[in-house]
Order: structure tokens, then C-alpha cells, then sequence
């Protein structure tokens, strides 16, 4: 405990320490708890354990013996509770009872998946597996690749080059045809619309085993979430028994919440930047997480000067992958003292032990906060972690209620199955695998037969012998994006030189013309952006001012699905309409607004699912300021919602007015910022009760007025704040509530 | 699939050379211009193109000619590189048969001539193309020297797209005493691709080589992938020469004769052939089936009869050619 009192004495000792801290949970650590698998493991597999001097804690054991008893599994277990071995056990029990066997492994990165091959390789070596365990996946020389779908049995890769490979499924007709067991890691990761594609892919997946003979079960992990049987089975849509009693070791740790609001003059990054350089003056080896490339470059640059002499690097995903290997290893090395990085990080790269951990900002989810918090402490040395909140409403909510950090999970994993655009996607690529025949349907769910009804009168499928297959002349994988985003991609251009790449959305809000963009800490202005060739040019600049595109939206509704009676209200669930313009962007000196700019970007439009309120038959009136309330429950239920869907920051958006054109009432609307939806206004639906009361008990903390940024603001709020009343809006939530 | 290629930004319009197609092949019947049979099977319904076709016999090699020029590439031998190669050359050391009566290469010199004792084709032609690479490929063709005229089948499909999209026509050419015979396999609906595939596969079976000219969009794993598709029985292994890769090495890169391997330039500028009267796009292939299945119309797969079997004709004439190309290389 030395060590990481020390460390907080070198925070309270700064010069910038204004008693922001509000809270230090200490978690004593955990010895841990070992237990042996009801039957013994294979002779192999006890060899590799007992020459690596490793045990099986109770999870781990009883993981496998979840998995001997036929049934698939989730691990919801922390960080670095030793979840790969538990995968490695149940992967070592099939490949050893069969020759033939194969396993297939799948990681939300590239990178993550190989760095599982040391360790996938000393356990074939220890077990006898003749596995020739290999990384299939873009990486892959491709004269690399017919051998190992002729020869391995222990492949690792990715949910986004899996659903190209399936595209050719005669290739891999070995390594299917054997298939026993799919890990998937990280699964809480895969929600939304990049959760549904990812769980139709490994329906197209278990169609084709199924189809050469193989009966394949699931092992997962996730992280600490509120529904983990719920996700895993939307997942592999089979019944998952949940594992989640963790007996691994876990070191002495204080976890910090220390809320930047207390000295307003000071933005959150710069007082995140003098926490990491206090840690790293105190000799703490020290990440911190930032939100956004933007904050990473800046806090990076701010530890810097506060901690003259100390080496301080900046990652992000924007980097072209030498830099970002390049940093990685000098972490790993020790030739870094601490690095700022956003969430790229975050996934277990191996980049060695580190002493604390900084975040820049809540960083969304309870469970990212989690695995952020894991990064330090590594060998089981005492651990310090620092959540240094900012003044927006979830942030502040936290300040408040750290409970919600350390008691049971709330927040939900939610996966867009409603998502018709996604199921037709993939419902095409399936059709052009294998023809899909009558007893394929029960795994692609109840709006298949709609789907492929629409698919045979756009003439893009049509009846063959074996079943319905695609007569396109396209190929369907190469239209489909799991993660949903848009097409097209922005290069930034500096000179000749790539600075960094955006999709098209981000570039529309980061990169216009005129934008000032960061990059390593260097400031560069965009002079021109052409979506059309996906390029935009900058040139480099050093000015005090900083840029914030203006987004303007108009909504509407479809078809209601849908219907209650909440309170005095009426809540419906069904499509919506939703046209976002970047009308133009404003021109910040030292934080103050001097400049707006127009802009002529075209529209973007999003078809989705959206929920909606509107006063019930009996409302007689609404608060005093109607439109003020309005406004401000919308801005409240969008700022809740994360605790409850698990979704991050511009995942949901909402619009209100005073009178809608349809309705002839007022009306609020909270909506997903994805084509066809992302399950988060289902999930809001779904629980709206749970959600009203968490917007109420967010708003009525707070003692200002009318509204402030710290209880109702919405940085992305489109007309810059203004019309808010927050007692008008408890009052109309309030009105939500059964009464 | 070797038409005229469209603008490199794809946005070509097919609705002129479809109403072109369209007015040149008015109610035509396939039946009045070629020699068609309809088999119709338990699978579905094959339309069978029969046409003889003008193409002198290729001059191929010997087989005591192909072992010898295989037989002098060292590097055929796992463990030696273009290095060891010359040094052992300059040692005197000529053949693999020479490496395989050294002690030191012995053990893997000696696999490599009992592929050529077994007539392993299809070993030998993945050695070749594993060891020698863009070379091997070129090598490759003098396999064709290690079988019967008539035991070679030469081999073109037709899809509806790029990537593992559905065959719709696939011809196959083979010569039957001295003469060239191709025979055309068409699937009259979406329905009909599996039955059209197992005869594609039946005839495929009966050779001991098949050529093609592809690169990317190879035939012999696409043909496999829609016999997946459908649960059809894929044809087995057998020894594949695709023209392209030799092609590429031997007049793109390394005698620059040729600007680009694309068949239509290939048969203009290095055989000097005449391409068939009625040129289309490749992007409009697709098309023109499409509508032959909406409307019934015949007429509009002339052109993809007509080029299918001119491709399969240079086929014959390139073999010809690459087989001189590729002894050359081995002396």
C-alpha cells in the first residue's frame, strides 16, 4: 500500500490539486482460489499445466467442466483472470479427443488474436496437439494461406476477415468440416449493429459446419456487464452458462475518482495531464486513456510540459500502424514513462506492467472503465487508477454516485437483432455460401422469410435445387461492413504524405474546410475536402484557436411498432428518419466562441429505430417553459442511457420540439445513430423505467438553475445549449414516472 | 471471360451494347446457327453447343524432351536457390538426376524424380509452381507434352460476376483425332447451374490436364465452390496449366512484347488472331444471360458463344507458343 500512497501523495502535493478528489475505493486484493476439474484433464494438457507451473483457479476449472458437460459457456470474469487458459483448456480437451478436430479462435482485433499464438504454440508443443496453431487473417501472406487451411487445427482470427473467408467456404471445407469449438473473446465488445453482424457471421458459420457434419459449441468471455446470459445467447443463439465466479489473484488496488469540476478555470485534459505527470514525477509507470484523438494529443502534450524530462508518448488508432508499433515497443521496453492513448489501447496489447492508470474522462461504459482499470498492476503489484471526470452530465453523475463503479453491473449489451438492414446483409452473403434451405431458417430468426420474399422479387436470389441462392452479379461480403458505418473513407493529405485516415462521417465533422485538426500535438488546417475522392488537404499551422463543426437535424417518425401508457405519457417504438447537414463549424479563441463559418456539406440520412414521447390524452399542461423541458428531458434520457444500453457517445442521438407535425403535440424523440438501428432505443424501450429514473436522479443532484454542463448540457447538443430548463424537465420526467 | 474492357472507372453503360446484341440476334435460335442438344437429367436441363473448330494440332514436346528440360532445373530440389544452383553447375553438376546420385541431396532430389517416374502431374505442377515461381508457371505448360493430344482439356467458364458468382455457360475443347471439337455447356435457368456442373464435371474427369487462362478468377476452384454451393461432388485433383502466369513472365515482363496479359491483346498482338465479329464489354456477359433467362431470347448469347469458343481456340494456339517459350528457357 506504500507504493500507491505515495503515489497519491505526489497528486494531493501538486500544485494544481484543488481537493478534486471525491472518492478512494481500496480493494484489498485477492488471494487466489484454486480448484481441480471434476475428471481429470488429458494427459497433454496436465503436462503443459504442470510444467508451466500453472493451477486452475475455480473459474477456470469450472469452465472446462461447463464445457465437458456438453454446454457452451461465458466467462464473466475481470482482466487478466487467466480466461485464455480456461480457452485453451476446453481447446486442448477436443483437439486431444479427436485427431481430426479443429478450433477456431476470434478476437476483435488483429493484433490481440496473435498475440494468443506463444502461448497457443507452447501448449501443442507441451500437449502433443500437432495443431500448427497459425494467424489466418489479413496478415497472412497469402502463400501461407492454403497451408494452414489444409493442415492447422488451431486458427485465430477476426469476426471481419471470418466473414470474407466464409464467402469461399469449399476452401476451408477441412477446417469446418472438423470444427468443435469457437472462442470468442471480448464479446461484450460486439454489440449494437457491429453485434448483430458479428452474430448472423457466426450463424453463416454454424450453417456451413452443420452442413459438412460438425456440431461446434461456443466458449466466450465478456466483461463485467448486467445481462451476460442475454448477450451470449443473442450472440451464438444458443443458451450460454455463465461463468462468473472469479477465484484469480488480484493485487491491492485504489481507485480514484477525482472530479476535474472542482477547479472550473482548468479544462479536464489539462488536470488529467498534471495527474499523470504528478504519477510519472512519483516514479509510476503511467497510462492514460483519453477519449478522442483530439484529448490524446492534447493531454499529451499538457504532461509534457509538466513534466519536463520525462518521456511521454502519444497513441492513437489514427496513426499509421509503424508509428503506433513503434511506441508500443518502447512501452514495453521501458524507454517510455507513460503513454496517453485512447481507447486503442485498452484491449490487452501486451505492452508489460504498469504501475497506474489515468483516464481522461469516463470512458463510456462500466466495463471499459474496468478494463482500463486492469491495465495496472499487472504482476499483482499494488495498483493505482485515477477516473478523472469531467463536467458533463455522466461524468458528474459518477463524482456523485461511485457506487455505480463498484457495485453490481447495470449497464446492458445490447445487439441490434432488430436490424433489418443488417439481417438482409447477411441473410445475401449466406445465400451466395450455401443455398439456404428450410431448416437453415430457425437460425436466422422470425424476419427471414420476409427478407428473402424481398430479396427474390429484387431478383438477387432465386430457387435452385438444394434451396434459395444468390443469382447477383456482385459479391455480397464486399457490401457489408459489420461495424455499419458508411462507406467511404477520407485520407487526410499533408504535402504528399497520409497524415491519417477517417470515415466519412468523422471526416464531415472533423476535416471540413477550414477545420483545425491535431496530430502528434502539431496543428494543421484543412483546406479543402473532397468526399467524392476521399481526400482531404491540410497544411501545417500554429494558431490559439481550436474549431467545432455546427450540425443541423430534422427527424421523422414511421410506423409505431410499439405503444404504452408511461405516466402521463405515451412511449412509442418504431423506424424514423433522421437528415443531419454540417451547416458550418465556429472558431474558438481560448475557449470562447469569436466566429461561425458557413459550410456546404451535403445531407447525410439515416434510416433507423427511434423511441418517442408524446403527452397522453389526459396531460393538461407542460411545465412553464415547454419547449425548455422538452429539450432538456431529451438532453437527460440521452445522457442516461449508457448506464442502461451500454452505448457510447453519438451511438444515440435525439431531437424534441413543441409541436410535431404529425403528432400535433409535443414531442421528444431518442433515436440510433446507425442504419437500421442498433438496439439501443429497443433496450430504452425495453427498460424506459429504469431509464427515466436514472435522468431523474442525474438531474436532481445538481443546484444550479436552469441547467449547466455539468447536469444537462450535451457538448454535441446541435443548437449549442440553448433553451434548457432543468426543473422543467424533472418536472416533466417526473411526469413519466407511474404514478 | 476475355472481352473489350470497359473505362477503368466502371461506370460503363451496357444499354447500347445490349439493344445492339438485341437488334443483330432478332429470334435467333441457337438451334439454327450451331449443333445443340438438350440433355435433361435428373439434376435439370443442359444445353450442349457442339462446334468443330479450325486450330491446327499444337506442336507439343516430346516427353523424354519435357523430362529433360524439368529434369535441368536444380532448384526443382528443396534447399536449392539460384545460388547453390550455379555453384553446383559450375561444379558440374547438371541435372536432378545427378543431384540425386550425391549423397548430401540424394533424400530430396530422389522425390522429385519419382513424380516424373510416376507421371505425378499434378505434383509435378505444384512443385514447379511452388519452387520456380512466376517461371514454373511458364514451365508448366510443357506438360501438356506429358499426355495425349486428346487426353488435354481445355477449359473456359462463364459467370454472372466476379467473385464466386454463378457459371452459366462453361466449354470445354478437346481434340479428337487431329480435329478440335469444343463443346459448350449451358445452364437454361438459375436452377439448371448444378446439372450443367455435373456434366461440366463429367467431362472434366475424362483428362488428365486441363489449360485455362484466368489469373485471379481461376476455373478449377470456382468450379469447385459452386459444386459446394449446390452439394455436388467437386471435381477430383488433377493437373492444371493456367496460361496466364507463363504469359505474364515470359512476354509481359521479361520480353516485353506485350503491354498487359489480357487475352484479347495476347490473341491480337503476339498470335495474331482475329477477334469474333460481334464485341462486347465483359461487364455485359452477365447482362446478356440475365435477359436470356427474362425473356427467353437466344439470340442474346451469341456473342458469349462465339467469344467463349474463340477463347478456347487461342488457347490451343498459346500452348503452342509457350511450350517453344519454355524449352527455350531450359537451355
Amino acid at each position: 500500500m506504500l507504493v500507491t500512497d505515495g503515489a497519491l501523495g505526489a497528486i494531493t502535493d501538486a500544485p494544481g490539486y484543488r481537493g478534486q478528489i471525491r472518492h478512494v475505493e481500496r480493494q484489498p486484493g485477492q488471494l487466489p482460489r484454486f480448484a481441480p476439474t471434476s475428471a481429470p484433464l488429458p494427459p497433454g494438457l496436465q503436462r503443459y499445466l504442470e510444467a508451466s507451473g500453472f493451477e486452475l483457479y475455480v473459474h477456470q476449472a469450472r469452465a472446462v467442466d461447463s464445457w465437458r458437460a456438453g454446454h457452451d459457456v461465458l466467462l464473466a470474469t475481470r482482466t487478466a483472470s487467466g480466461k485464455s487458459l480456461a480457452f485453451n483448456c476446453c481447446v486442448a480437451d477436443v483437439l486431444a479427443a479427436d485427431r481430426r478436430a479443429t478450433a477456431l479462435y476470434l478476437y476483435p482485433t488483429k493484433a490481440l488474436a496473435r498475440d494468443q499464438l506463444a502461448a497457443l504454440a507452447a501448449l501443442d508443443a507441451a500437449a502433443g496437439l500437432d495443431a500448427s496453431p497459425a494467424a489466418y487473417d489479413g496478415d497472412t501472406p497469402s502463400a501461407a494461406r492454403a497451408k494452414i487451411r489444409r493442415t492447422s487445427r488451431i486458427v485465430v482470427s477476426n469476426p471481419y476477415g471470418l466473414h470474407e473467408y466464409l464467402a469461399q467456404p469449399a476452401a476451408l471445407e477441412r477446417f469446418l468440416a472438423h470444427l468443435g469449438i469457437v472462442v470468442l473473446d471480448e464479446a461484450h465488445r460486439y454489440r449494437g449493429v457491429l453485434g448483430a453482424n458479428v452474430a448472423l457471421v457466426l450463424r453463416r458459420l454454424l450453417r456451413i459446419a452443420h452442413r459438412l457434419g460438425a456440431r461446434p459449441r461456443f466458449v466466450l468471455a465478456s466483461g463485467t456487464i448486467a445481462n451476460p446470459a442475454e448477450h451470449g445467447a443473442a450472440l451464438v443463439g444458443r443458451p450460454v452458462d455463465v461463468v462468473d465466479d472469479d477465484g484469480g489473484a488480484q493485487g491491492p488496488r485504489s481507485v480514484v475518482l477525482f472530479d476535474s469540476a472542482c477547479d472550473p478555470e482548468r479544462s479536464l485534459g489539462l488536470q488529467a495531464a498534471e495527474v499523470t505527470a504528478a504519477l510519472v514525477g512519483a516514479g509510476q509507470s503511467t497510462i492514460c486513456f483519453a477519449g478522442s484523438r483530439v484529448l490524446a494529443e492534447l493531454v499529451a502534450t499538457w504532461a509534457s510540459s509538466a513534466a519536463p524530462g520525462a518521456r511521454i508518448a502519444c497513441y492513437r488508432a489514427g496513426y499509421l500502424a509503424s508509428e503506433r508499433r513503434e511506441i508500443e515497443s518502447d512501452l514495453r521496453a521501458g524507454r517510455l514513462d507513460a503513454v496517453v492513448s485512447t481507447n486503442a489501447l485498452e484491449l490487452g496489447i501486451d505492452v508489460g506492467g504498469l504501475d497506474a492508470v489515468v483516464m481522461a474522462g469516463y470512458p463510456g461504459t462500466v466495463a471499459s472503465t474496468w478494463q482500463q482499470i486492469g491495465r495496472a498492476g499487472r504482476a499483482h503489484r499494488p495498483a493505482l487508477a485515477v477516473l478523472v471526470t469531467g463536467e458533463d452530465p455522466l461524468d458528474s453523475y459518477l463524482a456523485r454516485r461511485p457506487q455505480i463503479l463498484f457495485g453490481a453491473p447495470v449497464e446492458r449489451a445490447v445487439v441490434a437483432l432488430e436490424n433489418e438492414k443488417v439481417l438482409t446483409g447477411q441473410v445475401l452473403c449466406a445465400s451466395a455460401e450455401l443455398a439456404l434451405r428450410e431448416e437453415d431458417m430457425a437460425l436466422f430468426g422470425d424476419a427471414l422469410p420476409r427478407v428473402l420474399a424481398s430479396l427474390q422479387s429484387d431478383g438477387l436470389v432465386a430457387r435452385v435445387p438444394s434451396g434459395l441462392g444468390f443469382v447477383g452479379t456482385f459479391r455480397p461480403a464486399s457490401t457489408v461492413r459489420l461495424d455499419g458505418r458508411a462507406d467511404g473513407t477520407v485520407e487526410v493529405r499533408v504535402g504528399g504524405a497520409v497524415l491519417e485516415v477517417l470515415d466519412r462521417a468523422r471526416a464531415m465533422r472533423q476535416a471540413y474546410p477550414g477545420a483545425i485538426l491535431l496530430h502528434r500535438g502539431e496543428q494543421y488546417r484543412v483546406g479543402t475536402l473532397d468526399l467524392e475522392a476521399g481526400v482531404a488537404r491540410a497544411e501545417r499551422c500554429e494558431v490559439a484557436e481550436h474549431t467545432r463543426a455546427v450540425v443541423t437535424r430534422s427527424y421523422r417518425t414511421g410506423a409505431v411498432e410499439r405503444r404504452r401508457e408511461i405516466g402521463s405519457w405515451i412511449a412509442g417504438l418504431g423506424p424514423a428518419d433522421v437528415r443531419s447537414t454540417v451547416a458550418g463549424y465556429k472558431v474558438f479563441r481560448a475557449d470562447e466562441p469569436v466566429q461561425t463559418v458557413p459550410l456546404e456539406l451535403p445531407e447525410s440520412v439515416l434510416e433507423t429505430r427511434a423511441l418517442w414521447l408524446v403527452p397522453g390524452a389526459g396531460m393538461t399542461a407542460l411545465p412553464r417553459d415547454a419547449l425548455g423541458a422538452l429539450h432538456g428531458a431529451e438532453h437527460a434520457l440521452i445522457h442516461a442511457l449508457p448506464l442502461l444500453a451500454m452505448c457510447d457517445r453519438g451511438d444515440a442521438g435525439g431531437a424534441s420540439t413543441a409541436l410535431d407535425p404529425r403528432c400535433g403535440t409535443p414531442l421528444v424523440l431518442l433515436y440510433d445513430a446507425y442504419d437500421g438501428g442498433a438496439g439501443i432505443a429497443d433496450a430504452a424501450y425495453a427498460h424506459l423505467d429504469a431509464l427515466v429514473g436514472l435522468a431523474i436522479d442525474m438531474l436532481d443532484g445538481c443546484d444550479c438553475e436552469t441547467g449547466c454542463p455539468r447536469c444537462i448540457f450535451d457538448r454535441d447538443c446541435g443548437s449549442g445549449n440553448a433553451d434548457l430548463d432543468r426543473l422543467g424537465a424533472l418536472a416533466l420526467l417526473a411526469g413519466l414516472r407511474a404514478s | 471471360m476475355t472481352f473489350l474492357e470497359g473505362p477503368s472507372d466502371g461506370r460503363w453503360d451496357l444499354t447500347p451494347v445490349l439493344a445492339r446484341v438485341r437488334a443483330a440476334f432478332a429470334g435467333v435460335r441457337l438451334a439454327e446457327r450451331y449443333d445443340v442438344a438438350v440433355d435433361h437429367g435428373e439434376l435439370g436441363d443442359v444445353v450442349v453447343v457442339t462446334q468443330p473448330c479450325d486450330v491446327a494440332v499444337p506442336a507439343l514436346p516430346l516427353p523424354e524432351v519435357v523430362r529433360s528440360a524439368l529434369d535441368s532445373r536444380l532448384e526443382l530440389v528443396h534447399g536449392v536457390g539460384p545460388i547453390r544452383a550455379a555453384a553446383l553447375r559450375a561444379g558440374g553438376v547438371r541435372s536432378v538426376s545427378d543431384l540425386a546420385g550425391l549423397p548430401a541431396y540424394s533424400d530430396r532430389a530422389r522425390p522429385v524424380c519419382d513424380e516424373w517416374d510416376a507421371d505425378d502431374l499434378v505434383a509435378v505442377g505444384d512443385r514447379l509452381k511452388a519452387r520456380l515461381a512466376g517461371r514454373g508457371h511458364l514451365l508448366g505448360a510443357l506438360l501438356a507434352g506429358c499426355v495425349r493430344l486428346e487426353e488435354i482439356a481445355f477449359l473456359d467458364v462463364e459467370t454472372l460476376g466476379l467473385s464466386g458468382n454463378a457459371i452459366f455457360l462453361s466449354g470445354i475443347g478437346r481434340f479428337r483425332d487431329a480435329s478440335f471439337v469444343v463443346e459448350q455447356y449451358l445452364a437454361p435457368s438459375y436452377a439448371d447451374e448444378p446439372a450443367m456442373l455435373a456434366r461440366l464435371v463429367r467431362e472434366i474427369a475424362r483428362a488428365r490436364l486441363v489449360v485455362t487462362y484466368n489469373g485471379r478468377t481461376a476455373d478449377i476452384p470456382w468450379i469447385r465452390s459452386r459444386c459446394f454451393f449446390h452439394g455436388l461432388v467437386s471435381p477430383p485433383e488433377l493437373a492444371h496449366v493456367d496460361l496466364v502466369y507463363g504469359t505474364r513472365r515470359q512476354f509481359v515482363h521479361d520480353a516485353e512484347v506485350l503491354t498487359d496479359a489480357r487475352l484479347p491483346t495476347v490473341q491480337h498482338e503476339l498470335l495474331g488472331l482475329l477477334r469474333p465479329g460481334h464485341d462486347v464489354p465483359s461487364m455485359a456477359v452477365p447482362e446478356l444471360y440475365q435477359e436470356y433467362v427474362a425473356t427467353a431470347n437466344e439470340g442474346m448469347l451469341v456473342p458469349v458463344i462465339e467469344h467463349n469458343r474463340s477463347d478456347l481456340e487461342a488457347l490451343v494456339v498459346l500452348l503452342d507458343r509457350l511450350c517453344v517459350e519454355a524449352l527455350g528457357a531450359c537451355s
